[in-house]
């Protein structure tokens, strides 16, 4: 079991040259929790996670780990290990090479070191593979050996740089449950960076959304997914993803373009209104819908219309049972996630 | 660049010996050419006394140099010429895949560990007029082939000789560029109703082309200095400085004449030659030949 | 090759042919040459027929010429360029790689104008450092009224051979490519792991730099064994100079009308054998090389 720390961000930046990666910053990650930056390629939560090992340099701020300030220490002294997307293993080594050489260049004695390697790769779950060399293991095998170099060290800290992407549809699945797995029995404070959505809302204690270097929103999965902080929280999680639907409230309805009433609402002015497609109840005495296209996936149906001022919603109904072609649309009140038209920012609560 | 470790003062100490060494075996006497081809230099350290221009006139007014300088160019036209076409001819040969083709990929790369004045000494041998090869055709037509007396077949003596130690790295940076043209893309020609010497026209010399640019490009250089081996141990320059390359000529003035400031003088003539070439290559030639993939 | 064309795989074997052909007949004739006696050459001239005199050509060559010395310096030369090349490069290209330094661009470019210009563009001059290594210091010294210090010869020395070939932008311009082809997580990965710039360096860039660094070990001994203007001029002493040197001028000082041409090709062999066995036996690691500096 290691020691978690705690990671406290503050006001932390980075610029190159004159332009700006990440505008000054707060966030804290909770000691022993497993906080998953989620956010599109580009938007700054390499660079986030690359700050927080010291494998790049703040332009601004304070970084604390374990209540120590470590932005100016160089990587080792930061107790964190890291695990990378291509893995980074050492083709000239072996899988125990691997392993082990955190280890070597700490000066730890061999007997002592043969045995940490042993126990890491057991807790990785890595077989009779120490003695083979990289090029030798499958994507899967090679993974556990990234793994087990990160937690040899036994690190306070634990950084992820989207290491499922490598790996194909079915392992990724399986390897996510591992992690979680691995994150409850190790215990060290993690931070894992990824695109892809269904990683962050299983894995997550806590998810931070990132969009052009900005904190978009921090919560938990279920914060994230039921109330989206922003337009671009709503429209990243999901999937399919929220319709987000144009619309004016006149303090008893938000109305369309054209000016038919969408539901009721005592908001007054331009907003966005959305909907998750399995929260649309459909009554004939709403808006009407034109059926534009389905999507049968199988377990469910996605069915989109096309709404009378000309914009697209989307409904989900479960297998077999097809969408009316005739139907309206109906929002319950509570389903209703409004944002601000200008700044994305949610309305209400 | 990565940018990993902040030790600044390591990184200074890594790159301190080469940089000396640069420093001193390199920018050091390159300055002192420009420097001395401006001063009156003595030998054996008498020291030295500006002079401006002059340097500059005197070797611009002497013949022997304008003569060095079109036989310098001359060279490095059929030199280079050649010791790309017949690379280029062998390469296209071997990239056949035919019997012969791993023996060659052997055999041409040899003269790599031969060094142009060895060479030299066999191929005046060779060429020997009353010795050599070419010694029955002499005993039929008395004085045709006679590299001692006639500058022209001095000349030759020295491409062919210069051919033969430029193949090695020609042949297989040439060969090498074929083998990365896509097999499909021969299919695709081949379907397109190309024969096989259209599709060398159409294909794989266009394909090639940076390998081309860069073989030109360092063949270009090398035949401007790398003939001094060839021509001291064949020729020493003769008969008559038919052969004095601008490159022997500078030693000759330089080592033997003790004109160092003449020599300087046209080292810094050769350089600023050399570097317009290199800088017409670059500039003109290379933005032609970037091809994506 | 797409369609079956065997007339013009006929033509292209007689390419080769021809080609293998130039480049063995020098090499053919000279071994023949070294099998005969002076005589024979003397009336017959050139002959395709070998003869028997090769051991005792050969022993002349070790006993009447000051060729076995002048290896000796050729060995120790290339080797030393070798070396001295092989281990300043990599050290320059990990400096310019791999840390934080604004000047690492312009002193790439400044190693890179040495290709440019070779040694034997710029020989007179470099003779005259080479006389006087101090010339630097000495220079500056001058500024301020005070005499030259000394003057440090390195002419007529191992290092004197070698070091002006050293002062060359290949290796440097080989090793940065490597470098930066290498997957940017593993210096990363490294970092992570503890490693400081020097366990990096020895642990995981050198392991993983063996294949250019040892075409460039090659290139550079054989480049180092075949130079000719820069040993002539930097050695006067017949027992500095370097074989191949020693066998231009043996043939030079050769009196007589007809030079003792079995004497010269067997030099020529003994001269060459070193460096042409590499090229023979190590020929992949050459082309490696050349592949390596077209990018």
């Amino acid at each position: 079991m290691t020691q978690a720390a705690e990671i406290a961000l503050k006001g932390v930046a980075k610029r190159f040259g004159t332009t700006e990666v990440l505008p000054p910053l707060d966030l804290t990650f909770t000691a022993g929790a497993f906080t998953v930056i989620l956010g599109p390629s580009g938007c700054g939560k390499s660079t986030l996670l690359n700050l927080i090992a010291g494998l790049e340099a703040v332009s601004g701020g304070e970084i604390e780990i374990g209540g120590r300030k470590v932005q100016d220490l160089p990587p080792r002294e930061r107790g964190c290990a890291m695990v990378f997307q291509s893995y980074a293993l050492y083709p000239h080594m072996t899988a125990g090479d691997n392993i082990g050489y955190p280890l070597k260049v700490a000066g730890v004695p061999r007997r002592e070191r043969m045995a940490r390697i042993a126990e890491a790769a057991r807790v990785v779950g890595l077989g009779d593979y120490l003695a083979r060399r990289p090029s030798e293991l499958s994507g899967g095998q090679r993974q556990r050996v990234a793994i087990a170099r990160a937690i040899v060290r036994a690190p306070q800290v634990m950084l992820f740089d989207e290491p499922l992407s490598n790996l194909d549809a079915l392992l990724r699945h399986e390897t996510r449950a591992e992690l979680a797995d691995l994150h409850r029995r190790i215990g060290a404070t993690t931070v894992f960076v990824t695109h892809d959505q269904a990683e962050a809302l299983t894995l997550a204690d806590q998810i931070v959304v990132m969009n052009a270097g900005r904190v978009e929103q921090i919560g938990t999965p279920a914060d994230i997914y039921h109330r989206p902080a922003t337009r671009f929280v709503a429209s990243f999680i999901g999937h399919p993803p929220m319709s987000l639907i144009a619309a004016t409230g006149d303090g008893t309805w938000l109305r369309l373009g054209d000016g038919t009433p969408l539901v009721a609402s005592t908001h007054k002015g331009a907003v966005l209104a959305g909907v998750r497609p399995e929260a649309v109840v459909l009554d004939a005495g709403g808006a009407s819908l034109v059926p534009l296209h389905r999507e049968d996936l199988g377990s469910h149906i996605v069915q989109v219309f096309r709404l009378p001022d000309g914009q697209k919603v989307a409904v989900q109904s479960p297998a077999g049972r097809p969408v009316p072609t005739d139907a309206g649309l109906g929002i319950a009140e509570h389903a209703l996630h409004l944002f601000d038209a200008e700044t994305g920012v949610r309305l209400g609560s | 660049m990565l940018a990993l470790f902040p030790q600044r003062w390591l990184a200074f100490a890594l790159v301190l010996p080469q940089t000396l060494l640069i420093a001193l075996f390199f920018y050091l006497p390159v300055y002192l050419a420009f420097y001395w081809s401006f001063t009156l230099e003595r030998p054996f350290g008498g020291g030295s006394e500006f002079v401006g221009l002059q340097n500059y006139a005197r070797v611009l007014a002497d013949p022997e140099f304008w003569r060095s300088l079109r036989l310098t160019f001359v060279f490095m036209v059929i030199g280079s010429t050649l010791a790309i076409v017949i690379p280029l001819i062998l390469a296209l040969a071997a990239d056949r895949h035919i019997r012969l083709s791993q023996p060659a990929r052997n055999i041409l790369v040899w003269p790599k560990g031969v060094a142009g004045a060895s060479i030299g000494l066999v191929f005046v041998f060779i060429f020997n007029p009353f010795l050599g090869l070419l010694a029955p055709l002499n005993a039929v037509f008395p004085g045709i082939w006679n590299p001692r007396i006639d500058g022209a077949d001095a000349f030759t003596m020295i491409v062919v000789a210069h051919v033969w130690g430029g193949i090695p790295f020609n042949f297989v940076v040439l060969l090498s560029g074929l083998q990365a043209v896509p097999q499909v893309l021969h299919r695709a020609a081949a379907l397109d109703g190309a024969g096989p010497w259209r599709r060398v026209r159409d294909v794989q010399l266009p394909l090639i082309a940076p390998q081309l640019f860069l073989t030109f490009a360092l063949e270009f250089t090398e035949s401007v200095t790398g003939a001094f081996g060839l021509i001291d141990s064949m020729t020493e320059g003769g008969p008559g400085g038919s052969t004095t390359l601008l490159v022997y000529k500078i030693y000759v003035d330089g080592f033997r004449g003790y004109d160092l400031s003449g020599a300087a003088t046209q080292t810094a003539l050769l350089m600023i030659f050399v570097l317009i070439l290199t800088a017409f290559q670059f500039l003109v030639l290379e933005r032609r030949v970037r091809y994506e993939r | 090759m797409v369609e079956n064309t065997k007339s013009i795989d006929r033509v292209a074997g007689l390419i080769l042919a021809l080609g293998i052909g130039f480049v063995l007949l020098p090499l053919v004739l000279a071994l023949v040459t070294a099998t005969q006696a002076y005589e024979t050459v003397l009336t017959g001239g050139l002959s395709w027929l070998p003869g028997d005199q090769l051991l005792v050509n050969i022993a002349r060559v070790f006993e009447e010429t000051a060729l076995p010395g002048q290896l000796v310096n050729s060995f120790v030369a290339a080797m030393l360029v070798a070396t001295l090349k092989c281990v300043f490069a990599f050290m320059t290209a990990l400096a310019i790689v791999f840390f934080q330094i604004r000047w690492g661009g312009a002193l790439f470019a400044l190693t890179l104008v040495t290709i440019m210009l070779p040694l034997d563009l710029r020989v007179i001059t470099t003779y005259q450092v080479a006389a006087d290594v101090g010339m630097p210091v000495n220079l500056v010294l001058d500024l301020f009224g005070i005499g030259p210090l000394m003057r440090l010869s390195v002419l007529d020395t191992w290092f004197g051979l070698a070091a002006p070939l050293v002062a060359h932008g290949t290796g440097t311009f080989l090793f940065r490519q490597a470098f930066m082809a290498m997957p940017r997580d593993l210096p990363r990965a490294a970092v992570m792991d503890g490693a400081g710039p020097v366990r990096f360096a020895l642990d995981i860039l050198l392991p993983l730099s063996r294949a250019p660094l040892i075409a460039l070990f090659i290139m550079m001994f054989l480049g180092g064994w075949t130079q000719y203007l820069w040993p002539l001029v930097a050695a006067s002493r017949p027992d500095m100079q370097t074989a191949v040197v020693g066998l231009s001028r043996l043939a030079n000082d050769m009196p007589g009308a007809v030079p003792d041409y079995p004497l010269i090709m067997a030099g020529a062999l003994v001269v060459s054998a070193i460096p042409l066995a590499m090229v023979a036996l190590l020929q992949r690691f050459i082309v490696r090389g050349y592949a390596l500096s077209e990018k």
